[in-house]
């Protein structure tokens, strides 16, 4: 992605239309908030300025914007298949991935989820406890909630646990089977933790043989109905974190249904923590917990 | 601009935490106008766009929110239904609520507070009437005449 | 350790049936997930059945008395996204029921441009809600004539919260040229505080500052 540093010149290079700083108005900068809201949900704050205008600042010069107006209206009027629309979200959205993200979710499904899903379990109950890693991407998420369960969950050992972890991209699969991760992955992780749970050699961290043979790793399509419906009432609890933000309003509503449809009645979605349902789908009922706002399929 | 109130003689002190309240309406310049008369009347404003995000805007912040400003015709979950679900709520279910909505929809007053309005008023509200009515709900004092 | 291993669940066939046999399914099914499910196959299909399960499905929503199973039919006419998609939903802003005609409204701006046809026929309505809901649907629609018709709308509508839906409308996919017409919509009303309050922030937003 280019960006545009505001205050460098390059002496010898002809000047650019996007060299000189660009000003953006309080209007404009209002009025593309709006917008962003109003697709996403997503409010920045003051504090954000800063953050917002450099990203406003690097989509302008991707697209060749010459002012923020000419921006917005390219933005708002023309980008009729949403490109440019997904291009932004992306920028503003920070991507990363790595153990433990988004912590407090992790607490919420020991301290609250998983009792409530226990609770309603009958005795007679064969099935596994099923969660969804969905996208697990490089398989940190999937983990990380291994981890979490045999750290923090009091319950660990009266229950049998799936941890299911599903990616359209085979690359990524593969990657997260093979669980060897760099040091930033890993940064927020105890010493304990790393200790008791990856193998250190060479600079790499890479999962112990038994965490990593523990997650059913397998491809999947969101947006493909025969894909999803194999999974029908199959899981507990989904963490779909960070991927509906990059669906069109269609595609996510359709998302939403499956997800839906692979929840057990009472099983419990989490959403990225910039994410809502309140832009998609209705379906979900809205769940307070200490730690954590999540969705509910109703029983 | 803003809306002009009667309210600049307000009778609060400083020390005591402003109330809170959650504007919930799809229109953006209607949050706006409501954002400005409830500031005026001594309020901090929170918004949302439709019942949804009004659910976890209310329940997401550290505090819930000490009134509900909330129109009828929203997508994804309408004031009717948002009003239901807060009654349902325990963490929720006392907050006083206004209702809006435009005179001749199928809203009735009935049908308002049956979904557990405590007020409604008629759009466009007059400023007056939504920072006296806001403000009696959530047991400020009158402001006093200018 | 707890955790198992995996074994694949087998794949369950995949849904072959027929358009008949899901609007069967979609009419008289006693469960919701079966219903749904029904509504969601139906929104897969592809031409020429599209057009037939449009018409089911729009004939099912006004009896659906299922909150899911509606949001399903309206997530299957999105999919569908033609102008009978459309013309399935329209017809429900006309309707009493609050809810339906929301979810109606949502599922015309998410179809988009195929619902033009039906919203320039709306916005003709006698009843000032329905115009009011058109109004809703056109500002979601990015289509050429949308600022066109909002001009008619604020120039010439009798009734006030009509044109305060355009305001707000205009706001979102007005320009600087529709200024003077705003401006005009409020000298209107003259006496309202909201219209006024409205036009200001909807002038501020196409981009020409709030300059009287």
């Amino acid at each position: 992605m280019s960006s545009v540093s505001k205050g460098t010149r390059r002496a010898s290079a002809p000047e650019l239309p996007v060299a000189a700083p660009l000003a953006i108005s309080a209007e404009e900068f209002h009025s593309l908030l709006d917008f962003f809201y109003r697709k996403t949900g997503i409010v920045f704050g003051d504090s954000k300025r800063y953050f917002v205008d450099r990203r406003l600042l690097d989509r302008m010069a991707a697209t060749g914007a010459t002012s923020m107006r000419a921006y917005l209206t390219h933005l708002k009027y023309q980008d009729q298949a949403g490109l440019e629309l997904q291009q932004l979200i992306n920028a503003m959205t920070v991507n990363e991935t790595y153990f433990y993200r988004e912590e407090y979710q992790f607490r919420c499904l020991v301290a609250d989820i998983l009792p409530e899903i226990v609770a309603r379990r009958s005795i007679a109950e064969r099935q596994p406890i099923r969660l969804w890693s969905l996208p697990c991407s490089t398989g940190e998420e999937a983990y990380s909630l291994a981890m979490q369960l045999l750290e923090n969950w009091p319950d660990v050992d009266r229950y049998d646990i799936k941890i299911c972890a599903s990616d359209i991209d085979t690359g990524v699969l593969r990657r997260a089977a093979a669980a060897t991760y760099d040091d930033r992955a890993v940064q927020h992780l105890s010493a304990a933790l790393k200790a008791r749970y990856f193998v250190h050699t060479d600079g790499h961290w890479q999962v112990i043989p038994d965490l990593r043979c523990s997650i059913d790793f397998s491809p999947i399509n969101i947006s493909d109905r025969r894909d999803m419906s194999r999974h029908d009432a199959m899981f507990d609890v989904i963490f779909c974190r960070n991927l509906l933000i990059y669906f069109d309003d269609i595609s996510r509503r359709q998302a939403a249904e499956a997800l839906f449809d692979a929840l057990r009645p009472g099983g419990f979605l989490c959403l990225g923590h910039s994410e809502s349902m309140s832009r998609i789908s209705s379906l979900f009922t809205v769940r307070k917990f200490t730690d954590a706002i999540v969705y509910q399929k109703p029983e | 601009m803003t809306p002009e109130t009667r309210t600049q003689n307000v009778d609060f002190r400083p020390s005591v935490v402003p109330p809170q309240a959650l504007v919930v309406d799809d229109a953006t310049t209607i949050r706006l106008f409501h954002r400005g008369i409830l500031q005026a009347a001594g309020f901090t404003v929170a918004e949302a766009m439709n019942g949804v995000e009004g659910l976890e805007r209310a329940l997401g912040g550290s505090t819930p929110p000490d009134l509900l400003v909330v129109d009828v015709n929203m997508p994804r979950m309408d004031g009717y239904a948002f009003l239901r679900a807060v009654r349902a709520d325990p963490i929720l279910r006392d907050i006083p609520a206004i209702m809006i909505s435009t005179e001749g929809a199928d809203i009735d007053a009935e049908q308002a507070f049956a979904a557990g309005a405590n007020l409604y008023v008629v759009k466009p509200v007059r400023p007056a009437v939504l920072a006296r009515f806001a403000r009696a709900l959530v047991g400020l004092p009158r402001e006093r005449a200018q | 350790m707890p955790l198992l291993r995996s074994h694949d669940a087998a794949a369950p066939p995949a849904d072959e049936r027929s358009p008949e046999t899901l609007v069967a399914a979609l009419r008289t099914a006693p469960s919701e997930t079966a219903r749904r499910s029904a509504a969601l196959e139906l929104g897969a299909m592809p031409d020429p059945a599209s057009g037939v399960a449009a018409m089911a499905l729009g004939e099912c929503l006004g009896r659906e008395t299922s909150p899911r199973v509606r949001e399903a039919i309206v997530t299957a006419l999105v999919g569908i996204g033609t102008e009978a998609a459309a013309a399935a939903l329209a017809v429900h802003l006309h309707g009493e029921d609050a809810a339906l005609r929301n979810d109606a409204i949502e599922g015309l701006r998410q179809i988009g441009a195929a619902a033009a046809p039906h919203v320039e026929q709306l916005l003709g309505s006698p009843d000032p809600d329905v115009r009011i809901f058109a109004i809703n649907v056109l500002e979601a629609i990015r289509h050429a004539s949308a600022a066109v018709w909002l001009r008619r709308v604020l120039a010439h509508d009798t009734e006030m919260n009509v044109g305060l839906a355009a305001v707000e409308a205009m706001a979102q996919v007005g320009g600087p040229e529709d200024v003077p017409c705003l401006r005009a919509f409020a000298a209107r009303f003259a006496d309202e505080p909201f219209v006024a309050f409205a036009v200001n922030e909807a002038c501020r937003l196409v981009g020409a500052g709030a300059a009287t």
